[in-house]
């Protein structure tokens, strides 16, 4: 592995606000991870969503990004399903690589997660249980 | 003004010395560069300019501190959450199954 971060602060910290921000707009956890990917994209997603959340209830939402396998993978739990749906997970698939192609990753993962929250809307009273959701995901005080 | 004016005063004298010597030469007795001082000058002149270019280039590269990830190449860094990890409690084995996931792939 390579010496160093792969961006710089800035990078990670305009990340961590829109992951932020997404949650906050939509009360999904979100997360990204971004490395390479060991085996199929669904399986390793669907594994980490089964290690981030209690229940498959739960809203949430993995971004996977592998840069030197050029694929991006987005997963939804199935509490999150009903207001991402796949349709809506594949455009903004397609936001995330048209940055891509031009060598903005930070700021594809950025469009992807805005899209994604503007897509799920603001949480209604049924999916605000902060409690609900597991205390891994929970978004960090940063 | 005054820093221009000053400037001006001291370099004019400086410059005009050539003028002021008694054989500044012309053009029918000019003193020959051999061709050796000729490439010398006119081509040491351009590689000392890439020479130049070229250490400033590896100075300044190795101070911009730790290597960043360039989009196309192959990544070759730790991977980077944004956001929490998944965090399996010790002792317990990690799930490996969520049922009713939804989501899309795509490439680029």
């Amino acid at each position: 592995m390579a010496v160093g971060e792969a961006f710089s602060h800035d990078q990670t910290d305009r990340l961590e606000r829109a992951r932020a921000a997404a949650e906050q707009q939509t009360g999904i956890a979100f997360a990204v991870r971004i490395g390479a990917i060991d085996g199929e994209p669904d399986l390793v997603a669907e594994q980490i969503l089964a290690n981030q959340v209690p229940n498959p209830r739960v809203e949430a939402v993995l971004l996977l990004v592998s840069p030197g396998d050029r694929l991006v993978h987005v997963a939804t739990t199935a509490g999150a399903k009903r207001r991402v749906s796949d349709q809506i997970a594949g455009l903004a698939v397609l936001t995330m690589t048209s940055s891509f192609t031009v060598g903005d990753l930070v700021g594809g993962i950025v469009n992807g997660l805005r899209q994604l929250a503007d897509a799920a809307g603001a949480p209604s009273g049924a999916h605000t249980r902060p409690g609900a959701r597991s205390a891994a995901i929970e978004p960090s005080a940063r | 003004m005054l820093a221009v004016t000053g400037l001006t005063v001291a370099t004019l004298p400086l410059l005009s010395t050539a003028a002021l010597a008694d054989d500044i030469g012309d053009s029918y007795s000019p003193d020959p560069l051999s061709a050796l001082q000729a490439w010398a000058i006119y081509g040491g002149v351009v590689v000392g300019a890439f020479l130049l270019a070229i250490v400033l280039t590896l100075l300044s590269s190795r101070s911009s501190g730790p290597p960043r990830y360039r989009p196309g190449r192959p990544w070759s860094h730790d991977e980077i959450w944004v956001g929490d990890p998944p965090a399996v409690a010790e002792g317990e084995r990690p799930h490996v199954a969520l049922p009713g996931t939804g989501g899309a792939s795509g490439r680029w």
